[in-house]
């Protein structure tokens, strides 16, 4: 059935091609004057908006801040999300009855509760990364439920012959049995985390990448704008990168 | 089976119960101005619907939210198809189209609004391009793992490649069609409603800006509720028939 089937993940050369085709392209179209300035960029500007910015210590410091948020939601949301896909894997008819909740989840514009949190963590990073943590969590749930329905019905057993209590057997049995789903599900969640963080930042914070993003839109600062979106589509691209390759080797090393 | 699923419904019925009070108790904890209980929530939403100003603005989102998800699937589904059956095509644009998934997109809605003006069009252009390179990856991948047995089918029937598009490639790929319309569903709801929420003057992502700065507390969570009532029956429904078409 899927002898034919392959993805193109990787980047191929005709890929790079068309990329650079499109970059010359752009670049040519902005140099002959066709669009303004304040509309578009030529990509040698974006490049040059980069680096300047980059070289400012206070744009350094919002990257770090937004990495911070990022990680500390991602590790929160992965413990959070272990426990709750245990818990959901041993109550069945609890899970039954949650999967139209699951389903919807990510259709909602959730942080939109950002207030709520601020009321109850008060202004700065701790908001957002709860956001990120609302966000990210799913994600691994619904990574350590399907792990733990690939685990073989033996392990089972063999946690039950050695005696070992619902937390010993799954602190030893279960959570290594499906550790490559878990470690898959949390590289997506990095994703989602990335995606609440920076969407605060936007909408509703007043620091981080994305608040910064905002601000050079705000005041007119079009070229700083392309500059810092290109430098964080380029961190998201090579973050992405090494993750799906550390899940690729997770996944040829698993069980 | 019919038992099965009265007990499931009940169920969820349940499910449902025990989060709201769930919620009772944490709106107790923090204060009604902080979070709205269930109740109070639930009657801001009644009054809502039978104001002028949020039934327009309601209408105004589910406009833009109608014109983004038929682009998405439109244009998806019509570059998935090309994707899937052109291997240079695929191999070409694929890995961007994995990339665009992967980027938060709200970073980019300050280049869309530059291209597409403050309006209607950025909203529903956001919203596409939430949605459409999902859509776009999922029919490839459907094409793609079709059995070879139908190409030469059409090939010894001599189809046109329209109508071979038409008659087999179409219904053979539609169950990853209707896979990619439930994920479509929900993401281009999240765009056009975060388009709303930055640089807009109308629809439940501006009602829900606006109510966030005056600390309107109970219309963020009626607005937040009516969303999530309509984003679960939608994909609930769209998952029943995704169940159906793989039988």
């Amino acid at each position: 059935m899927a002898q034919t089937a392959y993805t193109p993940r990787r980047t191929h050369a005709y890929s790079v091609v068309a990329l650079l085709a499109c970059i010359a392209l752009l670049e040519a179209v902005c140099h002959a004057g066709w669009v303004r300035p304040t509309t578009l960029v030529a990509p040698s500007a974006m490049l040059k908006a980069m680096i300047v910015a980059l070289r400012e210590p206070a744009t350094l410091a919002d990257f770090g801040l937004t990495l911070g948020e990022v990680v500390t939601a991602t590790a929160l949301a992965s413990l959070l999300g272990i426990l709750t896909g245990l818990f959901l894997h041993a109550t069945p008819r609890l899970r039954r009855a949650f999967e139209p909740f699951i389903a919807s989840y990510y259709a909602l514009p959730l942080f939109a509760l950002y207030p709520v949190f601020v009321v109850v963590l008060g202004v700065g990073a701790r908001p957002i990364i709860a956001t990120g943590v609302m966000y990210a969590t799913m994600s691994v749930v619904v990574a350590t439920l399907t792990g733990l329905d690939r685990v073989p019905h033996v392990f089972h057993k063999v946690a039950r012959v050695h005696r070992l209590n619902p937390f010993k057997a799954a602190w030893r049995v279960l959570i290594p049995a499906c550790a490559p789903e878990i470690l898959g599900g949390i590289a997506l969640s990095v994703g989602y985390a990335f995606v609440a963080v920076i969407a605060s930042e936007f909408l509703l914070a007043s620091h981080g990448v994305g608040h910064a993003i905002v601000d050079a839109y705000n005041t007119f600062q079009t070229e700083r704008m392309y500059g810092l979106v290109l430098a964080l589509a380029l961190l998201v691209v090579l973050i992405n990168g090494g993750l799906r390759r550390f899940r690729g080797r997770v996944a040829e090393g698993g069980p | 089976m019919t038992l099965a699923r009265t007990r499931r419904i009940a169920d969820i019925a349940l499910l449902s119960f025990g989060l709201l009070i769930i919620w009772e108790a944490v709106s107790i904890a923090l204060g009604m101005r902080v979070l709205p209980a269930p109740v109070q929530t639930a009657t801001r939403l009644v009054a809502l619907l039978a104001k002028p100003g949020f039934l327009r603005d309601l209408r105004a989102t589910g406009e833009a939210y109608a014109i983004a998800l038929g682009l998405a699937m439109g244009g998806g589904v019509g570059l998935g198809l090309m994707f899937g059956s052109s291997r240079v095509l695929g191999e070409t644009f694929e890995p961007w189209l994995h990339v665009l998934v992967a980027i938060p997109k709200v970073t980019l809605y300050p280049i869309i609004l530059l291209l597409f003006g403050l309006g209607d069009a950025a909203k529903i252009a956001f919203g596409v391009l939430h949605g459409l390179p999902t859509v776009a990856i999922m029919t490839a991948g459907g094409v793609r793992s079709l059995r070879p047995i139908y190409g030469k089918a059409a090939r010894a029937m001599r189809l046109k490649r329209w109508s071979y598009v038409r008659r087999i490639l179409l219904p053979a790929v539609m169950p990853e069609i209707v896979a990619a319309l439930r994920i479509c569903f929900a993401l281009a709801l999240l765009g056009v409603l975060v388009g709303e929420m930055f640089a807009s003057t109308r629809g439940l992502g501006h009602l829900l800006m606006a109510s966030i700065g005056v600390d309107d507390m109970p219309t963020v969570m009626a607005v937040i509720l009516l969303l999530f009532l309509f984003a679960g029956t939608g994909s609930s429904v769209l998952l029943a028939v995704v169940h159906r078409l793989k039988g």
